[in-house]
Order: C-alpha cells, then sequence, then structure tokens
C-alpha cells in the first residue's frame, strides 16, 4: 500500500519531461536533425563528383551516353590499363622527383633547425631570419624571374628543376617547425650524450630523430602535398615528355583523349591513388600536416 | 611566428661554448641550404625588383623603364578588367570559403561520438588526395556539355537554365568561382575544428548554464573565441585568391570568354611566358606582393586577437 504511491511517483517523475513540454522538445529535436541532414547534404554534394567519377571510369562511350548516372556492366577495364600505359611514365617522375624532394627537405631541415635550436653562433639571428622571410614571398609572383634564372643556369627540362627549388624554398618550413620541436627537447639528454664524446652528427641521428619523428612526419607530408601538386613550376620548366611530372602530364593526356570519358576518368582516379596510399597509411601525420601548413601565415 | 624565438638568452660569442662544435663546422652544414635559398629565391627575388623597372624582353638586354610599366598598367583595359574581377571572386570566395567550412566545423564539433567526429574530419580531408590540377578538370567536365551539372538540369527539365557555363560571358566568373561547391575544404574545416576544441570547457558549460541558446552560443561565444583561426584563414584565402590562377588557367586557358575571368596573377603568366613582356610580368607581381603584404600587416593591426588565458 505504502509502496504503490512512490513507484507510481517514480514512474511520472520518469516520463514527466516528455509530457512537460513537448514544444521545447521537439524544437531542439527538429534542429538537431535539420542540423544532421544539412551534414549529410554538404558530405554528399563533396563526394558526389568523385563517386560519379569512379563509376564513369568504367564505362564505355556507347554507356556514358545510355546509363549517365548509373553503373552499367560489363565494365571497362581497359580505360584503366589504357590510362595507365599513358600515365605510368608521368607517375614514376613524380614519385621520383616527390621522394627527392622530400629526402632534400628533411635532411636540410633537419640540420638548420638542430643548429639553430641548440648553438650559438656568430650571425645566428641573421640566418634564421632571412630564411623565415622567404615564407612571406609568394611563389607564384617569382615565377618569371625564377623561370629566367634557372634558364641561364641551363636547368631547363631536368629534374634538377624541380627539385633543388622545392629543397630550397620548402625547406623553411620544415626549419621552422623543427627548430621550435628540438628547442623543447630536454638540453640535459644532448648534454650526457657530449660527455659521451658525440658529436653533432650522432646527436641528430641518435637523440634528436628518433624523438621527433610525428614532426619529421609532418615535414615530410606538407612536403609530398606541396611538391606532388604543383602545376606551374613543372608547367613552364619541362616539356619534354621524358622528365615531366604528373600533373602537367594530366594536361596533355586531357587533350590526347578528349571526349572519351572513360579513359580520361580512369586516368583522374590514377592520379589519385599515389597519395591515397600514403594517406591509407599515414592518416594521422597527414591531417596533421594539412593543419601545420598553417603556420605559414 | 609570434614569439621571439632568441629571447631567453642573449647569445655570448666568447669564443666557443662548452662542448659546442668548431664554428667552421657549423657553418659548413649551414652553407648548403642557405645557398640553395641564395640561389633559388634570393636571387629571383631581387630580379623581380629589379625587373619591375625595366622593360625586359626574352633574348634581349633589359632596359632601365622607370615607372613606365606601372604607367602603363594603370591605363591597360585588361588589367583594369583582371582587378575588378579579382574584386568580385574575392569577395564571394572569401565569404564562402569562411562560413561553409565553419558550419561544418560546427556540425562535426556537435557530433557527440569522438568516433564519428573523427571519420567526419578524415572524411572532409580525403579529397585531398586529388591533384588541385585534376580537380579543375573535373569542375571543367561538370560544366561541360555532357557533364554532370547539364544533366541534372535536364533531369529537372530546367533545359533553359543551361548554359555554356563557361564560355557564356555573364556565367563564367561565377563558374569559376563555383568551384569546389559546396566549399567545405578539408584544411578550412580542420582549422576552424581545432580552434572549438580549443575552447575551454568551463566557459561551455558556463554558457550552457546561463541558458544560451544554440544560435546565440555560436554567435557570441563560438565566433569571438576563435578570431585567431578566423583571421588566419582570412590571411590564407586572401593569399590563395590574389596568387592563385591555375584554376582560371585549367578552366579558360587564356581568361575568356574576352577577358570575362582574367585575374591579375594570369595576366602576369601571360605576359611573362605568352607575350614575352616579361618587365611588365614583373610590374604586376610587385604590386600584387605590395597589396598582399599591406592587407596582412593592416589586418594583423586591426584584428587582435589574443588567445584565451585561463590564468587570468
Amino acid at each position: 500500500m505504502t509502496l504503490e504511491p512512490s513507484i507510481s511517483e517514480q514512474i511520472e517523475t520518469a516520463i514527466a519531461p516528455h509530457h512537460v513540454q513537448p514544444r521545447g522538445m521537439s524544437r531542439i529535436y527538429l534542429w538537431s536533425v535539420t542540423w544532421r541532414l544539412g551534414f549529410i547534404l554538404i558530405l554528399f554534394l563533396t563526394f558526389f563528383p568523385f563517386v560519379f567519377l569512379v563509376i564513369t571510369s568504367l564505362k564505355d562511350t556507347h554507356q556514358f551516353y545510355h546509363t549517365f548516372w548509373l553503373p552499367a556492366w560489363p565494365m571497362t577495364w581497359s580505360n584503366y590499363t589504357q590510362a595507365f600505359t599513358d600515365l605510368n611514365g608521368y607517375i614514376l617522375n613524380s614519385i621520383f622527383v616527390t621522394a627527392t624532394s622530400i629526402f632534400g627537405i628533411v635532411v636540410c631541415s633537419t640540420i638548420t633547425g638542430f643548429l639553430f635550436a641548440r648553438y650559438r653562433f656568430p650571425g645566428r639571428e641573421l640566418l634564421y631570419y632571412m630564411m623565415l622571410a622567404m615564407l612571406m614571398v609568394p611563389g607564384a609572383l617569382m615565377l618569371i624571374p625564377q623561370f629566367v634564372w634557372v634558364q641561364q643556369l641551363g636547368l631547363l627540362n631536368t629534374y634538377s628543376v624541380m627539385v633543388l627549388p622545392y629543397i630550397a624554398g620548402m625547406q623553411v618550413m620544415g626549419m621552422f617547425l623543427l627548430r621550435s620541436f628540438f628547442s623543447q627537447i630536454d638540453q640535459a639528454l644532448f648534454e650526457s650524450a657530449q660527455v659521451d664524446g658525440a658529436g653533432v652528427f650522432r646527436e641528430i641521428w641518435h637523440i634528436a630523430l628518433p624523438l621527433s619523428k610525428p614532426v619529421l612526419g609532418v615535414v615530410a607530408i606538407m612536403s609530398a602535398l606541396g611538391v606532388w601538386n604543383s602545376f606551374l613550376w613543372p608547367l613552364v620548366t619541362v616539356s619534354g615528355e621524358d622528365v615531366m611530372v604528373l600533373t602537367v602530364g594530366m594536361l596533355r593526356y586531357n587533350g590526347r583523349v578528349a571526349h572519351q570519358y572513360g579513359p580520361m576518368f580512369a586516368g583522374y582516379v590514377i592520379s589519385a591513388i599515389p597519395l591515397g596510399i600514403l594517406f591509407v597509411f599515414f592518416t594521422r601525420a597527414f591531417m596533421r600536416g594539412i593543419t601545420s601548413g598553417a603556420l605559414k601565415a | 611566428m609570434n614569439s621571439t624565438p632568441f629571447r631567453r638568452a642573449r647569445p655570448r660569442y666568447s669564443g666557443r661554448a662548452a662542448g659546442q662544435p668548431p664554428l667552421w663546422l657549423i657553418y659548413a652544414l649551414l652553407f648548403v641550404p642557405i645557398a640553395l635559398l641564395i640561389v633559388f629565391n634570393y636571387v629571383p627575388a631581387a630580379s623581380a625588383l629589379f625587373h619591375a623597372f625595366t622593360h625586359w624582353d626574352p633574348g634581349r638586354p633589359s632596359a632601365w623603364a622607370g615607372l613606365d610599366n606601372f604607367q602603363q598598367l594603370l591605363d591597360d583595359p585588361v588589367f583594369l578588367k583582371s582587378l575588378k574581377n579579382l574584386c568580385k571572386l574575392g569577395i564571394f570566395v572569401f565569404i564562402v570559403n569562411l562560413t561553409a567550412p565553419f558550419l561544418v566545423a560546427e556540425m562535426i564539433f556537435h557530433l557527440r561520438s569522438e568516433r564519428w567526429s573523427y571519420a567526419s574530419r578524415v572524411a572532409l580531408v580525403l579529397p585531398m588526395i586529388v591533384p588541385g590540377v585534376v580537380v579543375f578538370m573535373i569542375w571543367q567536365y561538370i560544366y561541360s556539355d555532357a557533364g554532370i551539372l547539364t544533366a541534372f538540369l535536364e533531369g529537372l527539365g530546367l533545359n533553359n537554365w543551361i548554359y555554356g557555363w563557361l564560355s557564356h560571358p555573364k556565367t563564367a566568373l561565377w563558374a569559376v568561382a563555383c568551384v569546389g561547391f559546396p566549399f567545405a575544404h578539408g584544411f578550412n574545416v580542420l582549422v576552424y575544428y581545432a580552434g572549438l576544441t580549443n575552447i575551454p570547457v568551463s566557459i561551455l558549460e558556463a554558457a550552457e548554464v546561463d541558458g544560451l541558446g544554440a544560435a546565440g552560443k555560436i554567435m557570441r561565444l563560438h565566433v569571438p573565441l576563435i578570431l585567431s583561426q578566423i583571421r588566419l584563414l582570412t590571411i590564407v584565402t586572401m593569399i590563395g585568391v590574389t596568387n592563385g590562377f591555375e584554376s582560371v588557367y585549367i578552366l579558360t586557358r587564356d581568361g575568356g570568354p574576352g577577358y570575362e575571368t582574367m585575374v591579375p596573377g594570369l595576366y602576369m603568366f601571360l605576359n611573362g611566358f605568352v607575350f614575352d613582356r616579361m618587365g611588365y610580368a614583373a610590374a604586376i607581381g610587385l604590386l600584387l606582393l605590395v597589396f598582399l603584404l599591406t592587407f596582412t600587416v593592416l589586418f594583423n593591426r586591426l584584428v587582435r586577437t589574443e588567445d584565451y588565458d585561463p590564468g587570468t
């Protein structure tokens, strides 16, 4: 007898909010539903062109005109073999150029970052700010004098014209990131290594580098994105097929397969695969690499 | 970059500090990086600065021209047109690239589950694996006769809405501006999201207690507290719009139809590599650089941001 009302009271209070404020609740509910639907719509619109691209890359011309939106069978895998035989030279060049540049950028920025972080020497500040100042000058504006200059140096149509300027420009950002990271490492670590007779190189190799793997990953990914995507510089400095990189090669490929949408889109898909592989294996470094480029401003 | 990196210790150059490698080794190690920087950045930058004041045609020695190039630019209808286009494009891109990613970041921020939030951030970054050039080619296709947009409007029966978007003088510039729709650019979203997660939970809870609604929370709390992110994105977007002409180059190649999609960057490129007027091109480059530096400095002065300091 005494228990029953209290139980019903409990039930009353437990279900009360649903009864008490139906209008308020439904407004919040409506709000969150719209919010979510909007989000899904944006995601859909962002990805739709890419999905469409992949679907269409597997169609032949007839299928393209007759089943425009939906996938069509049989799938035309030969689009991919055709695109790949046309593009693999460019891809190899791009991979070579990107890998060499990353290596150079990481080596240069590790050395300069370490020296600036750890030692004092006359001219340190001057050299440091001299490097940083170059972050202020956007590359696109130097395109023409830079082009004339490498032409005078006789570097047109070589791999070095696509590697050396990238190392020169992108090492600065890497130096900046690594310098601030190295100076946060406990200096006692280096000092005890010194006592044991380690020189600069062993300090870098055995202490600084192992501790800074995440930052190195960020520098590497940032450089990879920058070099791989660069278009205008290789467009003006390289005209020979044998050293041409993918971005410029795509332009030629696009002209060759005009209006054959299957092979054209297969080429587009192939062009995204190398960075895609990098993305799958280094997702976190990739995402951090994108935002830390923000420091550039 | 705002902090002074060497504040703590004034350097004492009283010979070698204990345990430091010899000076010659330090300079030897610095030689290659600095030499690369001088050869590939400082020399061209100096050359750009100098040649902006010369008549400079390929194959001939350059001749001093004083301010000729700049005077010509002010009378050049194509250049003025390109500035006008840049203004239109700039305002549009600026609004859209700052607001759309902010809304998306808010949406992600409000997702309860950390796993979904991470997944959606990864998803928004994913399109960045496609090279920029290819993205512009995809948009060229989207706008073409056989493209998605045409097919979509045909499907809706809106045949008289269909234009050659990139070749019609009325629509070309806006077609270029709309590349990247719906503008949920991964980089911007991540920057905003980082700003939102940096807001201390105590502030958000206090707002909840004070009964601030969703819209009020966003406008009066989030926006002021991520001002430094907004400032950063403003500058990055500004630099991108002013320098970037890859999209126009891929989509219309020469700023056509007429000069409807001409932008200063492309005009510089064409002058340098097609019309063989490199001094003129250098002058355009210098103007853009001066504009950007002024903008960045002024903007940083005007919009002072102080990071929230929980200690005070």
